[in-house]
């Protein structure tokens, strides 16, 4: 039935009069709602719908609320167009979202004194708006990869030239006086200095020093391929400088794999030089000796070791055998229960703690293929189909186009993490969870999630690393206490828990 | 702002790309602004003829 | 290209847009005030069509001006002289003209006449007929051919003599400051014309009396206007189109000096290439719906109103008017971040035209060609939406994006054109 009813002498916006139309019409049984302001020409259209308007002692101050209304009870729907006109239900609840602007120098005029772009565009895009950055006289800090390698050394040159820094590409992690950008854990502030060429093999160092309860003023970030020839090192040797000029920082550490030879001498200079220690973590090198204020490691958690055993002034090989010592211990704790399966698969969103991980393990069980192998020759044919022992970094190209990283979103992972259970050739399974910015904000539910629900008779053997400090945002506690309410057995670094799952294995062989 | 200052005075952040970096700056108090990025509408090649035409310092 | 670059060129444009001072100083018909005025010739708006890609709104407007001008005598003979190639169809643009909605000048039509007071260059816009059935909006109904007369019979000549009055004892009438006022009263001048139109008729008034006021009809007449909450929208319109005439050719630049729909297409002009025309399918409006209406109804968008986005105002001066942003069930903070986009795809600001809650920031005005390839952002637009069926009239109104095709295009030419 169609009803007209007045109210007299409220004046409404035509809009919101028809924004409470609009409402209406959502409701079940209302065919149509007109509300107007009772002008002639008003009461003309209404008539027109099919309303019947009695103008009699109208007037345009009036309202005309004109309901279609199927069924019983239509005086509830005027009541309802009341209380719309009382209390807007369109109206937003939350802060008006502040303008962002749609483009750099937008930017520019919101936060003039800006002086970092932080891109994570696609590569196709992100070196031309890294210039204009740099052109603006920001620096830049580049997550994007795909970004060539030509791009690259232009970038760099540009910035060298103008007294700027491109940490990228593919820098995924960076601390700034103790601000962390991109994926990065929190730390306390302290008086190290470190350089890397890798994110999570920066955030493993900055976790393993913040265990040991010492913090980082800078970390920063600048790409893999910073330290090939092409490229020089530019972005390497500028961060050394100016960690070597930083009187608050004490100890320098420089990470990341073995660089071109000519960079790699121009980087020990460069430390020699800081008048500072220095901890070099080239993983894969050639072990080397130790020299006055250089000291070198091959792992991360190593790195972190020696950093704080010089912050303390004392014995650095000590330390070492101290760590050896304790390395030895988790190998000696793989039970000798019965193992189901023959093989290891680690499954890791972290390139760099899946690189390390893989470099520890294979002195203990070998071949090791995968999907960013330690050889060429190693690589599998499918990465969704491991054979073997295998290593898959689900962080790598082929698993991120049109999907998150598995750092943000768990899900992928925590598929074939339930997959590779429900392998009977496999009997161990290791794995890295990342806590900090950038990181799922519950990253082990999803994994926990499908460990309950693998179908075997005996399930594998579950290895796992938190790569997390006590400050950052998912609480660390909670994020162990809930693997190991599934079984999982938590390690205190990457490295523990790649020499935990690989003796596992390396048992058994024997 | 060199690279000096930069490590001088802190992140002062202009993001372009994933909201979620620049969520966790707000997070952590660091200034920062987000830019509603968009891809030009024509190819490259095309916008850089249209850049040099502006007067834009191409290298 | 003798300035050296593209961005000189276009401050060299912008100013020249900023100068133009846009007066009424008459009325006429437009057989015989508008320049290459043919013999059954129609106006429309937008860029260059043809009867056959016509739709519905301008199908219904031809159809009414056909009856209105009595070259046929129902609306079913009226659309088959159309359908036969009687007439001549032309864009306003092509006359120096500008028409909302379908935007239709016929013969007897009386027409605005503004000029620019520095160049002297001329433009022309037909009379707003109100809200509802109207031509505009291709509704051709007895009742709308009856007002169309009483346009022509009352309305206009009382109108004329008004403002033959005020001009010789004032001079032309200057729009440029009623825009100015009016946006710091409301208005953005395209869908929200209230405040402007209240001004010009206060303007008017005392000419009118002066001139008029022995008449009987000078009552209806005035009573018509004050009515009309859009009925400054044709002159502001022309206003535009005049200032942005009077641009002209500007090597290199790459300023927008026109954008306008056809309810099938969407066409730009720029400085830099002269009047080319550069088209692509008009957007279909997602607009806040009048009672009655749903999706399906609406016709791609239309109307020369376009121009006063070009200009300088209505989708570009939002932040002015945050009533109209609720079109879309927005906030004032979306009506300012839409004007706040705007800002980075123009050339520069607008002196004369200030938002008071931008703390008198002049409006975004002239829109970069290069801005909106580089940027991705096309510009809005606040616009009414036509019903897609002749006859039906307006179905809503809101906020607008334009197609990127025609930019795209347009850029291409622009590369052709100075790699030479």
């Amino acid at each position: 039935m169609k009803r007209i009813e007045v109210v007299k002498g409220e004046y409404y916006d035509s809009v919101t009069l028809m924004l409470v139309a609009k409402e209406l019409k959502k409701i079940e049984g209302v065919g149509d709602a007109a509300l107007n302001m009772a002008t002639e020409a008003n009461i003309s259209i209404m008539r027109a719908a099919g309303f019947e308007v009695e103008n009699d002692f109208l007037s345009p101050d009036d309202l005309l609320i004109g309901i279609d209304f199927k069924g019983e009870g239509i005086e509830k729907l005027f009541e309802a167009a009341r209380s719309y006109l009382a209390r807007p239900p369109w109206r937003k609840e939350e802060r008006d979202a502040e303008y962002s602007p749609v483009t750099l120098s937008g930017a520019l005029t919101v936060l003039p004194k800006s002086n970092l772009a932080l891109i994570s565009l696609p590569g196709r895009y992100a070196a031309a708006e890294a210039m204009k950055a740099l052109k603006r006289g920001l620096n830049v800090m580049l997550y994007s990869d795909n970004v060539s390698i030509e791009e690259e050394i232009e970038l760099k040159q540009f910035a060298e030239k103008n007294d700027l820094i491109v940490m990228g590409p593919d820098c995924g992690t960076a601390v700034i006086n103790g601000k962390g950008l991109g994926f990065s854990n929190v730390c306390p502030t302290g008086s190290i200095g470190i350089v890397g060429a890798s994110g999570t093999g920066l955030q493993e160092v900055i976790v393993q020093l913040s265990r040991r309860k010492l913090g980082v003023k800078h970390a920063i970030g600048t790409g893999g391929r910073d330290v090939r020839s092409s490229v020089g090192g530019i972005s390497f040797l500028r961060a050394i400088k100016e960690l070597s000029e930083d009187s608050e920082i004490s100890i320098i550490a420089a990470v990341g794999k073995p660089p071109a030879p000519e960079v790699r001498k121009k980087i020990l200079e460069s430390l020699k030089e800081s008048g500072k220690q220095s901890v070099i973590c080239f993983m894969g090198d050639a072990s080397r000796k130790d020299e006055e204020s250089l000291f070198y490691t091959t792992q991360l958690e190593e790195c972190a070791v020696v950093v704080a055993a010089l912050n303390e002034g004392g014995d650095v090989t000590l330390a070492r055998e101290k760590l050896r010592a304790e390395y030895a211990k988790v190998s000696g704790k793989s039970s000798t229960g019965e193992l189901s399966g023959r093989y290891l698969r680690g499954l890791f969103t972290g390139g760099t703690l899946c690189y390390e991980a893989q470099y520890i393990a294979q002195s203990y069980i070998n071949p090791i293929y995968g999907n960013a192998p330690l050889r060429k020759d190693l690589k599998l044919e499918n990465s969704l189909k491991p054979v073997g022992h295998s290593f898959i970094d689900y962080g790598e190209d082929e698993f991120t186009q049109g999907r998150l990283h598995p750092m943000m979103d768990p899900s992928f992972r925590a598929e074939q993490l339930k997959k590779q259970s429900e392998d009977s050739s496999v009997a161990v399974i290791l794995f890295d969870v990342v806590l900090g910015y950038g990181s799922a904000e519950n990253p082990s539910s999803d994994l926990v999630e499908a460990i309950r629900s693998v179908k075997r008779e005996i399930k594998p053997v579950y290895v796992a690393y938190v790569c997390g400090t006590d400050r950052d945002p998912q609480d660390i506690e909670k994020q162990r206490s809930l693997l190991e309410s599934v079984g999982v057995i938590v390690c205190e670094s990457n490295a523990r828990a790649a020499i935990l799952a690989a003796n596992f294995l390396s048992r058994k062989e024997r | 702002m060199s690279f000096k200052e930069l490590l001088e005075d802190g992140p002062k952040v202009v993001n372009l790309g994933m909201d979620r970096f620049y969520l966790d700056l707000l997070d952590q108090e660091v200034p920062a602004v987000k830019v509603n990025w968009r891809p030009p509408l024509v190819k490259t090649s095309l916008m850089e003829k249209l850049k040099r035409l502006r007067g834009d310092d191409v290298e | 290209m003798t300035l050296n670059n593209t961005e000189q060129a276009n401050s060299v444009a912008l100013e020249k847009l900023l100068g133009a001072e846009p007066q009424i100083v008459d009325l006429g018909l437009a057989k015989d005030v508008i320049p290459g005025f043919g013999e059954k010739m129609i106006l429309h708006a937008g860029p260059p069509i043809t009867w056959e890609r016509m739709s519905g709104p301008i199908i219904g407007a031809v159809t009414g001006a056909i009856l209105y001008e009595g070259w046929a005598d129902t609306p079913e003979k009226a659309k088959a002289f159309a359908a036969e190639g009687n007439i001549s169809f032309d864009p306003c643009h092509h006359h120096d003209a500008v028409g909302p909605m379908a935007g239709i000048v016929s013969p007897n039509l009386p027409v605005w006449i503004i000029e620019e007071k520095n160049s002297g260059k001329k433009s022309y816009a037909t009379l707003n007929e109100g809200l509802g059935k109207v031509l505009r909006m291709g509704a051709f109904s007895d009742e709308v051919i009856e007002r169309l007369h009483w346009m022509r019979e009352v309305l206009y000549p009382v109108l004329k003599s008004g403002i033959r009055r005020y001009v010789s004892d004032t001079g032309g009438l200057s729009l440029k400051s009623l825009i100015s006022q009016s946006l710091h009263m409301g208005d953005e001048l395209h869908n929200r014309n209230r405040a402007a139109t209240s001004l010009l008729i206060r303007s008017l008034v005392p000419s009118l009396i002066d001139a008029e006021s022995d008449n009987p009809d000078l009552s209806r007449v005035v009573r018509f206007m004050a009515g009309n909450d859009h009925f400054f929208l044709n002159p502001g319109m022309a206003a535009a189109k005049v200032s942005l005439d009077s641009v002209g050719y500007v090597e290199g630049s790459s300023m927008l000096t026109v954008m306008a729909r056809n309810g099938t297409d969407f066409g730009i002009q720029v400085a830099g290439l002269k009047k080319r025309w550069f088209t692509c399918q008009a957007a279909l409006p997602d607009v806040l719906l009048f009672p009655g209406f749903t999706r399906e109804d609406v016709n791609r968008d239309i109307g020369d109103s376009a121009i006063m986005e070009t200009y300088g105002v209505g989708g570009f001066a939002l932040a002015a008017a945050p009533a109209i942003v609720q079109f879309v069930g927005g906030t004032p903070q979306d009506a300012l971040n839409y004007t706040k986009e705007m800002y980075e795809i123009c050339v520069g600001e607008n002196k004369h035209f200030t938002i008071p809650s931008l703390n008198f920031r002049g409006t975004p005005t002239g829109i970069d060609l290069i801005k909106v390839v580089e940027t991705g952002i096309t510009p809005i637009l606040d616009t009414g939406a036509a019903h897609r069926e002749a006859g039906k009239g307006q179905v809503g109104a809101g906020i607008v994006r334009m197609p990127s095709e025609a930019f795209v295009k347009a850029a291409e030419a622009f590369v052709e054109e100075y790699s030479k």
